[in-house]
């Protein structure tokens, strides 16, 4: 095999390889992923479970090390309830374990008091023995009771140290997120498709250009092919995309986000393309309208799709509408190391096919001339 | 210490929080991607057995 002629192949096995791989494998930053109760009424003390997804004193047992507590190893410490806004919390340094899923138990007493204190959602920290902190934002919403009027608040109003979760520290895992949890991953798989549709339509693009320059049916039949394997990896876009979502956001297709409504006039606009080209039987005139619509299509596509999703006032789609993307909040650099690989691995792998199914219209159209 | 009914309700719950478990995501979605771009091959592959039946 000539390596310069077959680079890419090469490029999808070994990246796609290494991303399925290490997508799988490699294990997530712990993180609180619930918590109960959710609504606290003040006037008391309240116990309080907080769920450890991946908890760090569990590791550290289950190799039988025994220097539990010593800086290296993180027990929790201290469990910390901030407001947004305020500069005190609630906190307690009795921290206990409960049960086997890294189950932590705090009692705190919740107390207003004669303090001007109003209701309103606290972030939970878990507080590490080596200074770490584990996070859940707005998790608890803390109510005054209605007999908790008098007497001094166990609120500290003493200004709290900044709490940094996502202090820049090198690790081989990925980010835990609320919500997200382990299917963080699929990053991996359900954004590069789309990466790919857009790849191969922008070469589909460039080569109707080409073929309405210099009259190449050859161009038109590359074009179609890159059109129709696109098409291939939108649609699967769109069907992981669904079943991501179906965990994540309890639906299969949130009808309110700018994303899906841009997806799917696009995916439509392409669907049409199938339509006009499968109508059209004199190979000169079909390449001639087909490469046009092509070319007039992509723009629109990526309009509605990238564009306008970002425009929009809100979207669950992070990179559009008030939500962010592809900062370092949602790609850390554990997370860079594996996307960007993906997306050039799927593009190679999409391009692949492509290029073969393009070799087979060719020979399909030699035989039609013959 | 005697657990009330809500706290056990709550332990329950928690429970069942700390057990869901997403990764089945993850599996689905890789399924999903490769049926689907083996189910395009196997079509590629039916087109090539037509041309060399053709000739």
């Amino acid at each position: 095999m000539n390596l310069r002629q077959h680079w890419y192949k090469w490029v999808a096995t070994i990246f796609l390889l290494y991303v399925v791989l290490g997508g799988l494998f490699l294990p997530l930053k712990p993180g609180i992923t619930g918590l109960s109760p959710v609504k606290i009424t003040s006037g008391g003390t309240q116990l309080l479970r907080i769920n450890v997804y991946n908890a760090p004193w569990l590791k550290e047992n289950a190799f039988g090390d025994e220097k539990i507590g010593n800086g290296k190893f993180q027990i929790p410490s201290k469990v910390i309830l901030v407001s947004k806004g305020t500069v005190g919390r609630w906190e307690t340094n009795e921290v206990k374990f409960s049960g086997d899923h890294g189950q932590l138990l705090a009692n705190i007493d919740f107390t207003m008091g004669e303090s001007k204190l109003e209701n309103a959602y606290y972030s939970v920290f878990v507080e590490l023995s080596n200074g770490k902190y584990l996070g859940l934002p707005d998790a608890v919403y803390v109510e005054r009771a209605v007999g908790d009027t008098v007497g001094k608040s166990t609120f500290l109003n003493k200004p709290s140290e900044h709490i940094n979760n996502d202090r820049e520290i090198f690790e081989m895992s990925f980010p835990n997120r609320t919500v997200l949890n382990e299917s963080v991953r699929n990053l991996f798989y359900h954004v590069p498709m789309w990466f790919a549709m857009l790849a191969l339509l922008a070469i589909a693009c460039w080569y109707a250009v080409r073929y309405l320059r210099f009259g190449d049916l050859q161009d038109d039949i590359f074009a179609d092919s890159m059109v129709r394997v696109g098409i291939l990896a939108g649609i699967l876009g769109c069907i992981t995309g669904a079943t991501w979502a179906r965990v994540t956001w309890q639906s299969w297709w949130p009808a309110a986000d700018p994303k899906l409504n841009g997806v799917a006039i696009g995916m439509t606009m392409y669907l049409a393309y199938l339509l006009l080209r499968s109508t059209l039987t004199d190979p000169y005139q079909r390449a001639r309208i087909t490469s046009v619509y092509s070319i007039f299509i992509f723009p629109i596509f990526i309009a509605l799709i990238a564009i306008m999703p970002k425009l929009s006032p809100n979207s669950l789609h992070p990179g559009s509408g008030g939500t962010v993307g592809f900062n370092k909040y949602d790609l850390d650099s554990t997370m860079r190391l594996f996307f960007y690989p993906a997306v050039i691995g799927w593009i190679a792998l999409y391009y692949w096919i492509a290029n073969l199914r393009y070799r087979i219209a060719l020979i399909k159209e030699k035989q039609l001339n013959a | 210490m005697k657990q009330t009914i809500t706290e056990q309700f709550d332990a329950n719950a928690a429970e069942q929080l700390a057990q869901h478990n997403l990764m089945n995501a993850v599996y689905a979605v890789l399924i999903i991607i490769f049926v689907g771009i083996l189910l395009y091959l196997f079509r590629l592959d039916r087109k090539v057995s037509k041309i060399e039946k053709q000739s």
